[in-house]
């Protein structure tokens, strides 16, 4: 690791505001975003949230071109285990997510950019705790380092 | 000690170029669509009963088709950028080897996905095309 990497690594994580795009079940954890929003709980801005009908419906697609398209983190959350409102579709999502960490860990990318929770309609303070830690841990592993553009060292995404 | 194995390689990845990263990706999104990862996906639980096999061997399995579909999309979507491209071209694009595309190949021409369309300086050259 040269001085220079370090410099430029350093440069890039200073001001650094994570783009995190949230994939939300529409039953549970929309609804927990919803109370949290209701609640007046305080959470940042650096969500992005995208609902569907169930945390079963995440095909590892769609963590791929979210990161693809220059998202920092990508959150999937649903019911918890036993709560689907399709009975089994939570399971599925967790299959999935093993899979797609697995794999974007091959590829070289930090595990704390994908993220799978279980938070239920009455937990908006969850929610909030959720973003909190995600944005946090992804101030410190810094931007997305294959953000489009990061060969040239500029930083556009598409979720502005 | 894992969280400093990651730290030592995040100065890699951000030297790593994009056009790198695009090929990664590619490859990745092509073999979460392919029908046999899907299938084996959805088919964990009773592969694991049925075949009697150990989380550890479904895992590398799994591992071994995602790395073959991965390697295949990546192949075909040089193909359609190019229009028509030989091993040789293909190979010095996606920095695999020529032994392990003309691998690839036979599968890719037997499904249908490519097809010959000629010769090139005496190397046979291939197009993507839509399967039958």
């Amino acid at each position: 690791m040269t001085d220079r990497s370090v410099d430029e690594s350093e440069k890039r994580k200073a001001g650094f505001e994570p783009k995190i795009v949230a994939i939300t079940c529409n039953f549970c954890t929309y609804a927990g975003a919803d109370l949290a929003g209701t609640s007046r709980i305080q959470y940042p801005t650096n969500v992005r949230i995208i609902r569907v009908m169930c945390s079963g419906r995440v095909d590892p697609t769609f963590v791929l071109r979210a990161l693809g398209e220059g998202a920092d983190g990508v959150l999937v959350a649903g019911c918890h285990p036993g709560d689907c409102h399709f009975l089994a579709g939570n399971e599925k999502a967790a299959r999935r997510y093993a899979i797609i960490s697995r794999m974007l860990r091959q590829i070289g990318l930090e595990r704390e950019r994908v993220r799978l929770e279980w938070i239920s309609a009455s937990e908006g303070e969850k929610f909030a705790k959720v973003i909190r830690s995600m944005v946090q841990d992804l101030k410190r592993v810094g931007p997305n380092p294959y953000n489009n553009g990061s060969a040239t060292g500029e930083r556009k995404t598409s979720f502005q | 000690m894992k969280r400093k194995l990651q730290k030592e390689r995040a100065p890699d990845l951000a030297n790593e170029t994009a056009e790198s990263f695009k090929l990664k990706m590619i490859g990745l999104s092509g073999a979460f669509k392919s029908e046999r990862v899907r299938w084996l996906i959805g088919k964990e639980n009773e592969i694991k009963t049925n075949c009697k096999m150990s989380d550890e061997a479904f895992k590398e399995l799994l591992s071994k088709t995602v790395k073959e579909e991965a390697e295949r999309s990546i192949i075909i979507s040089e193909l359609m950028n190019r229009k028509e491209g030989t091993i040789g071209e293909i190979s010095s694009k996606t920095r695999m080897s020529p032994k392990l595309i003309l691998k690839h190949m036979i599968a890719l021409l037997k499904s249908g996905y490519v097809a010959f369309v000629g010769q090139k300086e005496g190397e046979y050259l291939f197009t993507a095309q839509e399967p039958p």
